[in-house]
């Protein structure tokens, strides 16, 4: 009875086998189509779209467009923007992931959840918060009515909105970088010779240069993109406080249609940029990490 | 003299790695720094590299004191079990680094990376990153790195423990040419005993923190100075002294409970009875190469492992299950147990040192004398008097003197007296003892303590380190200890002779 059993078990076994590779096929199939239907349907017919309205009545018009002073206005800010929150982001993501790789101190946990606040708060409850500490009655209302520094409405309030907004990236994406390379390198570097400073530009930067780039390009998307909380702070004056997104949002409103559609065409394009470096970074890293 | 180590403490959090290890290291010497994990032998090199800072004691390198001097200034070489080589730069960048952080010109940097390629045999490969060398190439384009700077002392943490057998074998062989080559004081650390006998010229073990024994291979091997460093270095049977084997030839010992220490090649066996042989039976054979392992049982059950070689395995043709006949060659036992009482003298192993402790002025004449037996039975020196009567010190080191048994002034003397009663003072003067004499890995033969408590102290220190103490007359000063304790102050000199271990 038994060595019956035993003779005769792999027939059916590798026949259910097949039986089961071919039922596999099945889902996978309809899994990858669903991906790609939803895909279409919610990021490239909409990114399509934008193009064909922005040159829908032909490149000239586009062109008028980005000439425009409110839209020149606009990209200038937003750049202008990006270019101090960024730099402030970076160094700052920098210290953060440092001090939270190597170093034990009471609290650690807790800083390390505060670095994602930003990620878990609505852009739009951090421009309200900032609003109700500079804007009138606030906080800190008296103190830059009495130095006559204006906060809200103004350019330094978008700069500390999207700096909120974009401040985690950077130490985000370098405290596992940091955390991979550990402490071995740096030590030898100091059995050597090497000064502190010598094993920061020398050992350290090296190691994480490309998580940080990573991390540095991530802030300057989320600079650039963000909406919600510029604009509750800014107010949204044209040609005043109107960044790129508010650009888009407001020639829209005001049925500039194509206005609208070729800064978005500009901001896509930025984003595309955004993401060709992105790509480039990965490839670069796994060849490193193959090696 | 390279490296000084002296009365180094470290501690992390509760945990003590290191505990007052004093140690002294022989310019251009090759040494292995071994223990279990945890034994504080890691902990050791980062502390003379610099990486660590100590708590307490201080450390010497080339003769100038560098115990609070940065890991930069120290111009060391230190090599790290997972390579740390610089992943972003070439071989040559890896090598050169330390002399371009130096500022050494440019030729000259070139000039000595090409050397060290080719002392290490890499030539040709100096244009690789690291991640296209295979781990024993790795480790030695490290080795190169840490000697490019040409550095006063080499420490090298587990330097072939991330690499498999065959590479390792290869890298220590190489490593001892290389060392007979560059001549650079060299200190490495490895759990592996195989590795510190075939590799380094002296030995220290290490152990919960301190050292247990300094030694050449042979010595750690021969004449080990305590239970651990017999049980580490090498295998060995621990058996109770009433096993049959020692009852039936004269290695018996006196009182129960001792262990006593038997290497597997140290197991004699024969086919059929005699004098002074105990039967057993074979349980299993292991064969090990040019090597045979028999594992037998005795009568009463006891296990021994029993190592021969081949020619004379295949000469008795011992089958599993048949019944031989054994003996122990020699033993090693490190009781205090096996110590005391009279002829005592006629059972000590191996004994480094003797250290006396005088407690009064009554007894000091037979207590020498015991003491000088011992010495003189186990070929060691009498290192050390301790008096620990205040008003007599003088008195009796002029007297040894007078009798000859001392030459002048090369002993030293601790003066000590508490104020809290017998057991105090003892076990306080004890913990001195111990602590002095453990770090110049002495031997202190014990006599004559009556009280309980401390013979229970004693005991269980010896269990541990495998030192003897004698102390003469401790019932007298209790006696006396009254009127002293309130007359004398706390005075503590710390002895000059055998405070460091020579390697």
């Amino acid at each position: 009875m038994s060595s019956n059993l035993v003779g005769q078990a792999p027939k059916p076994m590798s026949a259910r086998k097949r039986l089961f590779g071919k039922e596999r096929d099945w889902p996978k199939a309809a899994l990858i189509g669903g991906a790609i239907a939803y895909l279409f349907l919610v990021l490239f017919i909409p990114t399509l779209n934008i193009f064909i309205q922005a040159f829908s009545e032909g490149v000239g018009p586009f062109l008028d467009n980005l000439t425009d002073p409110a839209f020149t206005h606009a990209l200038k800010l937003t750049v202008l923007i990006a270019l101090i929150v960024v730099p402030l982001n970076t160094v700052f993501g920098l210290c953060a992931a440092w001090a939270i790789t190597r170093h034990k101190f009471p609290g650690r946990a807790f800083v390390i959840s505060l670095l994602d606040v930003p990620f878990a708060v609505s852009p739009v409850v951090v421009g309200l918060m900032i609003v109700l500490l500079y804007g009138r009655n606030g906080w800190f209302d008296p103190l830059l009515k009495a130095t006559d520094i204006k906060i809200i409405f103004a350019f330094p309030g978008m700069v500390l909105a999207t700096a909120f907004i974009a401040m985690p990236f950077v130490a985000r994406e370098v405290i596992p970088v940091l955390e991979e390379a550990g402490t071995d390198q740096e030590q030898a570097a100091r059995t050597l010779g090497a000064s502190d400073w010598q094993i920061f530009w020398r050992i350290t930067l090296p190691n994480i240069r490309w998580g940080l780039l990573y991390g540095v390009i991530l802030t300057n998307a989320r600079a650039m993109g963000e909406f919600g909380a510029v604009a509750v702070v800014s107010g949204n004056i044209a040609r005043k406080t109107q960044t790129l997104t508010l650009f888009v949002e407001d020639a829209y409103k005001q049925y500039q249609t194509q206005a609208a559609f070729s800064a978005a065409v500009l901001l896509a394009g930025l984003a595309a940029v955004t993401l060709v470096l992105k790509e480039i970074l990965e490839y670069k890293t796994k060849i490193r990490e193959v090696e | 003299m390279s490296v000084l180590v002296k009365d180094v403490s470290k501690q992390f959090g509760s945990f003590l790695a290191v505990d007052q290890v004093s140690l002294e290291i022989k310019s251009g010497s090759l040494v292995a720094l071994l223990g279990p994990s945890g034994s504080g032998k890691s902990t050791l090199l980062r502390l003379i590299s610099g990486l660590e800072v100590p708590d307490s004691g201080q450390i010497w390198l080339t003769g100038k004191e560098a115990t609070y001097q940065s890991v930069q200034d120290r111009n060391i070489g230190f090599v790290f079990q997972h390579y740390a080589l610089f992943k972003h730069m070439t071989i040559r960048q890896n090598i050169g680094f330390g002399l371009e952080i130096r500022k050494a010109p440019k030729a000259k940097i070139r000039q000595r990376v090409e050397e060290l390629l080719e002392l290490v045999q890499l030539q040709g490969l100096g244009n690789r990153f690291p991640a296209q060398l295979s781990g024993g190439q790795r480790q030695r384009v490290a080795l190169a790195r840490a000697l490019a700077a040409e550095p006063r002392v080499l420490l090298l943490d587990e330097p072939f423990g991330a690499l498999d057998a065959k590479v390792r074998k290869d890298l220590r062989t190489w490593l001892r040419r290389l060392h007979d080559e560059v001549h650079v004081t060299t200190i490495f650390v490895t759990h592996d005993q195989e590795e510190a006998m075939e590799v380094a010229n002296e030995i220290v073990v290490m152990n919960q923190g301190r050292i247990e024994q300094v030694g050449t291979p042979a010595e750690v091997y021969d004449q080990p100075a305590s239970p651990f460093v017999m049980s580490f270095i090498g295998p060995v049977n621990v058996l109770p002294n009433t096993t049959e084997i020692f009852q039936r030839n004269g290695h018996r010992a006196q009182a129960p409970h001792s262990q006593v220490f038997l290497r597997p090649h140290d197991v004699v066996i024969q086919t059929s009875p005699g004098k002074d042989l105990a039967p057993a039976k074979v349980n299993h054979v292991v064969h090990l190469g040019w090597e045979v392992q028999v594992e037998l049982v005795l009568t009463d059950d006891q296990v021994v492992t029993a190592h021969l070689p081949r020619e004379r395995f295949n000469q008795l043709q011992i089958q599993p299950r048949q019944r031989v006949y054994i003996k122990p060659k020699q033993v090693k036992s490190f009781s205090l147990d096996y110590l005391s009482g009279d002829g005592y003298v006629d059972q000590i192993g191996s004994v480094r040192g003797v250290w006396l402790i005088l407690t009064d002025t009554y007894s000091y004449e037979s207590a020498l004398k015991q003491a000088l037996e011992v010495a003189q039975h186990s070929n060691a020196a009498l290192k050390g008097v301790f008096v620990i009567d205040p008003e007599a010190t003088a008195e009796i080191v002029n007297e040894l003197e007078d009798k000859g048994w001392l030459s002048s002034g090369a002993l030293p003397t601790l003066q000590t007296s508490l104020l809290e009663g017998y057991h105090t003072l003892a076990t306080n003067v004890l913990e001195k003892v111990q602590h002095q004499a453990f770090q110049a890995g002495l031997a202190v033969v014990e006599t004559a303590i009556a009280e309980a408590p401390l013979e229970d102290y004693v005991r269980g220190l010896l269990s541990q380190r495998g030192a003897v103490v004698i102390v003469s007359g401790a019932k007298a000063l209790v006696a006396r200890l009254g009127e002293l304790s309130r007359q004398v102050e706390f005075i503590e000199e710390t002895p000059r002779v055998g405070q460091h271990q020579r390697v």
